[in-house]
């Protein structure tokens, strides 16, 4: 069994975390390597530190919040939720880093921070005209001219009820 | 495929790994991961001077798909419009199964009817899970004249509807057509191999076949790829059924009913026999199984699938019965038949031609909608709609189709 209570993470710009291995076993990819006790030395990751940390801050406050499910600090839910509503926001705003985040959480196999940056994508595309979406992911509208003329007529009834 | 719709950044990021915790040997991968890092280290600077680095595009088909099935039914048609990459994967199996996974398909069922400048088409929606309906919705496509047409007025009750995902085929004597509700357009695609009327159609892991109702062609079952967009001869067909109905289920395409048009003129018994029978064509072996006969004869009227069965409206001149024919075929059961409850019709349904029967399967429901063919309808009487619940076991009364689709064709999609 492993000996300390912690593991280190290196990120791909040499940065190392160390962080409780109670809350990276949030991480399956992670959590296999605590249990084939593979975790003792600095676990190399190819992701920023940017992103690495922002993960390491969503598993916290996730195991946090788990952790006092049971408690009734209204407080402390507050103070929860305020900073999911931030991470939200944060994620929404910056590509680089959503992606960057969403690539991270299926590589490390986190469901719920995938689940989570999935519904947040989601949530940007929808409601969106098509060129509103190619314009906000710098998209090219690659369709032949055929495939344009035959389906995608956006100024003619393709777009109305 | 465009520079923006790739997946290397992302390929890049999932080659590198952990070590193998199986083999120990940490030092390696530390070294490989600090060359890699100076990689990321001039990416990042390169990319930190003009835009992000990571977009939405960066994703792997897989989970772009993810995103996509958290994407509300509505918004998913202008999703198609957005790129060819996209149009792809929401037209893609994978986006179906996964939706279906989460119980995110909305089964809708479509009663297309010509009208004078293209077609009407009336949509009565079954809410996921518990199949709650309420009425038709009716919208009139008008078709753009690119596109050839042909006399749809003529073309569309004699044609066969299969659909496929989001799409509904079109199969006619002369043409096929592809109308896609999501991108709400109509496409012109390869016709079949020889003209065909009456004949039998369904979908059978996402190609189309078809079988019987020929009139000048041999004894075939056809088959159309939609990604390839060709039709081509799979088998020779047992028995020429006209006026046939098709259906699938776990593989098999079943040729229900019709008239004996095949050899010499015999007995009526011999007639009788293709009326109350299907043929069974498994599609995946190529193989015919033995034929099946419904066991109270009759002449059958309508059929459809719906969960792993095949349901058969039969008519005996004054009366009609309804069987369920077991069609999982890794079930012990396969093969019985049971006779159903049939729907009590308000007034006798005269079993003389005029009326036309449908039956739809709509996840554990089936629809059977009756329609006055070919005439302008008196009262609302004569446009039936009937809700069989599999699994309750009995019948309900649906909302009414809509007056003015006589001629009305259905189908289910479930997208």
């Amino acid at each position: 069994m492993a000996t300390t209570s912690t593991v280190k993470l290196r990120s791909g710009d040499n940065e190392v975390f160390e962080v409780e291995k109670q809350v990276m076993i949030q991480s399956g990819t992670i959590r296999n390597m605590i249990e084939d006790d593979a975790a003792d030395g600095e676990i190399p990751l190819q992701i920023s530190s940017r992103n690495l940390a922002k993960v390491v801050e969503w598993c916290k406050c996730m195991q946090h919040r788990d952790r006092n499910n049971n408690n009734d600090n209204k407080e402390e839910e507050e103070e929860e939720e305020e900073w999911e509503k931030k991470f939200d926001e944060e994620v929404s705003e910056d590509k680089d880093l959503h992606f960057g985040l969403l690539l991270a959480a299926n590589y490390l196999e986190i469901p719920a921070l995938l689940h989570r940056l999935c519904q947040l994508a989601a949530d940007i595309v929808k409601g969106k005209t098509p060129e509103e979406i190619r314009r906000t992911f710098n998209i090219k509208k690659d369709f032949t001219p055929e495939e344009e003329e035959a389906v995608m007529d956006e100024h003619g009834w393709a777009f109305h009820d | 495929m465009s520079e923006s719709c790739n997946s290397r950044h992302f390929s890049w990021l999932m080659k590198s790994c952990f070590p193998n915790p199986h083999d120990g040997n940490c030092k390696s991968s530390i070294r490989a991961s600090a060359t890699r890092n100076h990689h990321l280290h001039h990416h990042r600077q390169s990319q930190s001077l003009t835009t992000s680095s990571t977009t939405l595009s960066s994703l792997p088909d897989d989970l772009l798909l993810e995103c996509f099935v958290r994407v509300p039914s509505d918004s998913l048609s202008t999703l198609c419009f957005v790129c060819r990459r996209w149009s792809r994967l929401l037209h893609s199996p994978s986006f179906f199964n996964l939706r279906r996974h989460q119980n995110r398909l909305h089964n809708t069922v479509y009663a297309l009817t010509p009208s004078a400048s293209g077609f009407i088409a009336s949509t009565l929606t079954f809410e996921p899970l518990d199949y709650t309906i309420f009425a038709w919705n009716t919208r009139i496509y008008v078709p753009t004249d690119y596109v050839f047409l042909g006399n749809l007025y003529e073309y569309l009750p004699q044609s066969r509807l299969a659909s496929i995902g989001p799409r509904i085929f079109v199969i006619g004597r002369y043409a096929t057509l592809r109308y896609d509700i999501w991108t709400d357009s109509i496409i012109s695609l390869s016709r079949m191999l020889a003209p065909r009327k009456k004949f039998a159609c369904a979908v059978v892991s996402g190609k189309i076949y078809i079988a019987g109702g020929s009139l000048c062609a041999a004894a075939t079952v056809d088959e159309y790829d939609p990604d390839s967009n060709k039709w081509r001869v799979v088998s020779r067909a047992p028995r020429l059924r006209y006026g046939c109905t098709g259906a699938s289920a776990d593989g098999v395409f079943y040729v229900i009913g019709g008239l004996k048009i095949d050899g010499p003129p015999t007995g009526a018994a011999d007639a009788q026999m293709y009326m109350s029978s299907m043929d069974l064509y498994d599609a995946g072996a190529r193989v015919w199984l033995r034929s099946r006969a419904v066991p109270g004869g009759g002449c059958v009227i309508a059929a459809c699938a719906a969960v792993g069965f095949i349901y058969v409206l039969t008519s005996h001149a004054v009366e009609m019965s309804f069987w369920r024919f077991d069609a999982r075929r890794r079930h012990g059961g396969f093969g019985e038949w049971s006779r159903m409850k049939t729907p009590q019709l308000a007034q006798p349904v005269r079993l003389d031609g005029s009326i036309k029967f449908s039956l739809v399967g709509v996840g554990n429901k089936v629809m059977l909608a009756l329609m006055k063919n070919g005439r302008v309808l008196r009262a609302s009487d004569e446009r039936f709609v009937w809700i069989y619940d599999t699994v309750a076991g009995d019948w309900s009364c649906g909302p009414d189709l809509p007056e003015y689709i006589p001629r009305a064709t259905c189908v289910n999609l479930e997208c």
